[in-house]
């Protein structure tokens, strides 16, 4: 149960300091235009007649949105990441034990 | 412990979120789409089964097969800025093509891929054969050849995963430039025109971040050495 609380507190913390960092940092380092942008304006140079023949379902509303969703995927990630880490730390400091 | 933590943490001061890989939703005409469709779904049957089996003869690499998902998905989170004021992703699939397999890798590629397209709206479901094909296929295959080439030379392992993961999330991005290059050839644009013009946006911007993607898989495959070894000595005897 104890085991269970540290590591749901270390992913709440990691997950706060994931949408911290998320809403800061485009701030500090200015926009930088991802090259999936880049090459949609590439295809629209080549192929002017070009247009997209489906649509997303659905999209995130605005830039926070998507960065909330953005920060979820990293936290599921970080998440499975310090179990296994805890986990298996717990599981060497046994052994020696 | 905390040191492993702290690696993780270091690496969340990077990012920006977005992406830079996929092609984006109906950005491949029909036809190309159900190609790169057909063309990956065996590799995606294949995957599967081979993973089936993996778990069924070592039932603990279920959680080692989540953890090498989760650097996937931690990995092609990140939107990292480059050169030329343009930004773009890691992929994270060496490190799970060097422990699991290749074909396993089809199965990783397909999950991230599509909780990126349905939640994120980043790639596509008409375009996630072609994007899982050049990260799941041409990124898992080329990092297990690369691997086992340096590893033939006698290369230290540490330098074999960091080439493996550097060559793989370069490929990933020349086999995309490929494949747009090959959707979009006209008379008047010819596929090695195209190749040329798709590979400058995508691989100029790549190449530092292949660097940060050797440096960041070395990390997490020292770390999974160390808590799974038996688990892998079992998984992938060739390893040790």
């Amino acid at each position: 149960m104890v085991k269970g609380k540290s590591i749901s507190v270390i992913v709440v913390i990691i997950a706060v300091f994931v949408v911290g960092v998320q809403f800061v940092l485009p701030f500090l380092m200015g926009d930088f235009k991802g090259t999936d942008d880049q090459a949609v304006g590439l295809i629209s140079s080549i192929n002017p007649d070009y247009k997209p023949w489906m649509d997303h379902f659905w999209a995130p509303s605005g830039d926070w949105g998507e960065t909330l969703v953005f920060a979820f995927q990293t936290t599921i990630g970080v998440g499975i990441i310090v179990f296994y880490v805890l986990k298996n730390n717990r599981k060497l400091k046994s052994k020696k034990c | 412990m905390i040191k492993n933590i702290g690696v993780f943490l270091c690496m969340l001061l990077f990012p920006v979120y977005g992406f830079g890989m996929h092609i984006a939703e109906g950005f491949l005409p029909k036809k190309w789409a159900g190609i790169w469709t057909i063309i990956f779904i065996p590799f995606l049957i294949i995957g599967y089964q081979k993973l089936k089996k993996q778990i069924e003869k070592v039932p603990k690499t279920k959680l080692l097969f989540s953890v090498v998902c989760a650097f996937v998905f931690v990995l092609s989170s990140f939107k990292i800025p480059s050169v030329a004021g343009s930004s773009s992703h890691l992929t994270g699939i060496a490190l799970g093509a060097i422990l699991f397999g290749a074909y396993s890798m089809s199965v990783a590629g397909v999950i991230v891929l599509l909780f990126q397209a349905l939640l994120l709206a980043h790639g596509g479901i008409t375009t996630l054969g072609a994007n899982a094909f050049s990260m799941a296929v041409v990124g898992a295959f080329s990092a297990v050849w690369v691997f086992k080439s340096c590893r033939f030379f006698r290369v230290p392992q540490g330098v074999a995963v960091f080439t493996a993961a550097l060559i793989s999330d370069v490929l990933i991005y020349v086999s995309t430039s490929g494949q747009l290059a090959l959707a979009f050839q006209s008379p008047t644009h010819g596929f090695l025109d195209n190749l040329i013009k798709f590979l400058s946006v995508f691989a100029v911007t790549q190449l530092p971040l292949a660097f940060v993607e050797g440096i960041f898989t070395v990390v997490a495959f020292n770390m999974i050495s160390k808590y799974s070894k038996q688990e892998l000595m079992v998984l992938n005897p060739s390893l040790y």
